[in-house]
């Protein structure tokens, strides 16, 4: 008889020991920590990489999360997270933000929040010097790519008559360009001025214009954490209106940086 | 989670296009190499033959390089590494012209080459010395002895090998995606990626594999049947 009657606080229990997530507001439980856990990623230059002098992990995505925890009113700290598992690292409440290269595509968005966007990342067409004024010139050419990639599908819709040739990587896509295998490269476009950037003086390639598509990259929260996603969005807003998000981006992309990119987008809610 | 299996639905436009122009490159990479290998081969057996101190040597080295260096190395270095020693126009006309089928062809013959030249050599090893110096004393050159006497009974004897190293190397053509060309596996992984349709797309090409490999077998059997001289 005890036992039934002890049933029901048991099921509470165990219910509520299921759901470690299911507090009331992860903006206090924040605060109250007096830290904001980012999770980063470690090996994605500029985004975030190891500093080799200091061993720190340093970059635009770590700038962005001491920001927002300045913003916040804590401090931040940095968890270094796999490219693949930092979706459950979020979920499963063991990092409290995600700032990890996190491009958004609707099947993210069912399983993670995110926030305005805090990097556009285009991607582009690149070839060589003067061969091509622009983009749809491209149109029956050869471009090379890499298996598998999502700028394939993109590729297709843009220039339907391209040919693509996947290569197995990156920099295979990228040396078929430099040995005249296609006339064309897609890439995002950070990644192609690294590229360029590591080829040296001699290198006479170009990135066309407009970019093929463009991918919008958010701070990643929980679901259903609304008082967090507006202190986030409204530090971004902060950020972006003192002009804070271009000292990021210029530090790390800018015209001074080997990338030489120009910032085109501001923190804005992702069209989704 | 499960998705019903459903083959129909790879074998509709745009698929049926792509997965028919990889079996073509397929095909020409097959018939191109193999040409390549079994020519190169008979002819390094040949030269090896000559009993030349000089040649057996060369010949040896040729077949340790070619076997001892993975099949996807060998690629690589002609598809990325030769292109950037060979003067600009060739490079341009390679280029211009399926650069990845002329690349792959290469690096697959030559390296099956050594197989096929091995092959060879065993045969040659089975046929008694007396069928030359017969030959010879009818006339003959070195070379017409072998074109007319030798090298027909040699790979008469030497047919199950060939057969098993010509299945192996239209399995070998699958290495080539790695350079981009657009043969049968390449296919198959992009209609993967199109379609997330991976146990129908994977399975088309292991069929496409087996029912050639098979084809290839049955068709060598028939061969050697035809070829063979009855016993007395």
């Amino acid at each position: 008889m005890k036992l039934i009657k002890l049933f029901p606080a048991l099921a509470v229990t165990a219910l509520t020991m299921a759901m470690p997530a299911a507090h009331a507001d992860q903006l206090a439980d924040v605060k109250a920590k007096g830290a904001l856990t980012c999770g980063v990623t470690s090996t994605l230059e500029p985004f975030a990489y190891q500093n080799t002098s200091t061993r720190e992990v340093v970059g635009y995505d770590i700038d962005f999360c001491r920001a927002l925890a300045r913003h916040l009113g804590v401090k931040a700290e940095l968890k270094v997270i796999s490219l693949e598992s930092r979706i459950p690292e979020l979920t499963q409440a063991r990092v409290d933000v995600l700032a990890a290269v996190l491009g958004y595509n609707p099947a993210r968005a069912e399983q993670v929040a995110f926030s305005k966007s805090y990097f556009v990342s285009n991607q582009s067409l690149s070839a060589k010097n003067g061969a091509y004024k622009q983009r749809d010139e491209l149109a029956g050419k050869r471009i090379s790519t890499v298996k598998g990639s999502s700028n394939i599908p993109l590729l297709q819709r843009v220039l339907p008559t391209a040919s693509i040739v996947s290569y197995d990587d990156a920099p295979a896509a990228f040396t078929a360009l430099v040995q005249n295998k296609v006339d064309g490269y897609i890439l995002s476009e950070a990644m192609v001025r690294r590229f360029i950037a590591k080829l040296g003086s001699n290198a006479n390639f170009e990135i066309l214009t407009p970019p093929v598509g463009r991918e919008y990259w958010g701070i990643g929260m929980r679901k259903g954490e609304p008082a967090l996603e507006k202190a986030v969005n409204d530090a971004l807003d902060a950020m972006e209106k003192s002009g804070e998000s271009q000292q990021i981006f210029d530090k790390w992309l800018g015209p001074n940086t080997i990338y030489q990119m120009r910032r085109d987008f501001k923190a804005e809610t992702i069209p989704g | 989670m499960a998705t019903s299996i459903h083959f129909g639905s790879l074998l509709v436009e745009p698929y049926l296009g792509q997965f028919l122009s990889g079996l073509k490159f397929t095909g020409l990479l097959t018939v191109a190499s193999w040409c390549l290998a079994v020519l190169l081969g008979v002819a390094l057996a040949t030269l090896r033959a000559t009993g030349k101190p000089w040649a057996e040597r060369c010949v040896a080295a040729w077949v340790a390089y070619q076997q001892n260096v993975p099949l996807l190395a060998h690629l690589l270095l002609w598809y990325f590494g030769i292109p950037t020693l060979l003067p600009d126009a060739l490079q341009q006309w390679v280029n211009a012209n399926n650069g990845e089928l002329i690349f792959a062809s290469i690096a697959i013959g030559l390296c099956m080459s050594a197989y096929f030249c091995e092959d060879v050599r065993s045969g040659l090893r089975a046929i008694p010395n007396g069928q030359q110096e017969a030959a010879r004393s009818l006339g003959l050159s070195f070379l017409g002895a072998m074109r007319y006497v030798v090298l027909p009974q040699a790979i008469r004897t030497s047919l199950p090998p060939f057969i098993n190293h010509t299945v192996i190397l239209f399995k070998n053509t699958s290495l080539a995606m790695a350079l981009g060309a657009a043969e049968m596996t390449y296919v198959v992984r992009e209609i993967e990626n199109q379609t997330f349709r991976t146990f129908e797309a994977y399975t088309l090409a292991t069929a496409f594999y087996l029912l050639v490999s098979l084809g290839l077998m049955a068709l060598g059997a028939s061969v050697a049947r035809k070829l063979q001289i009855p016993a007395r």
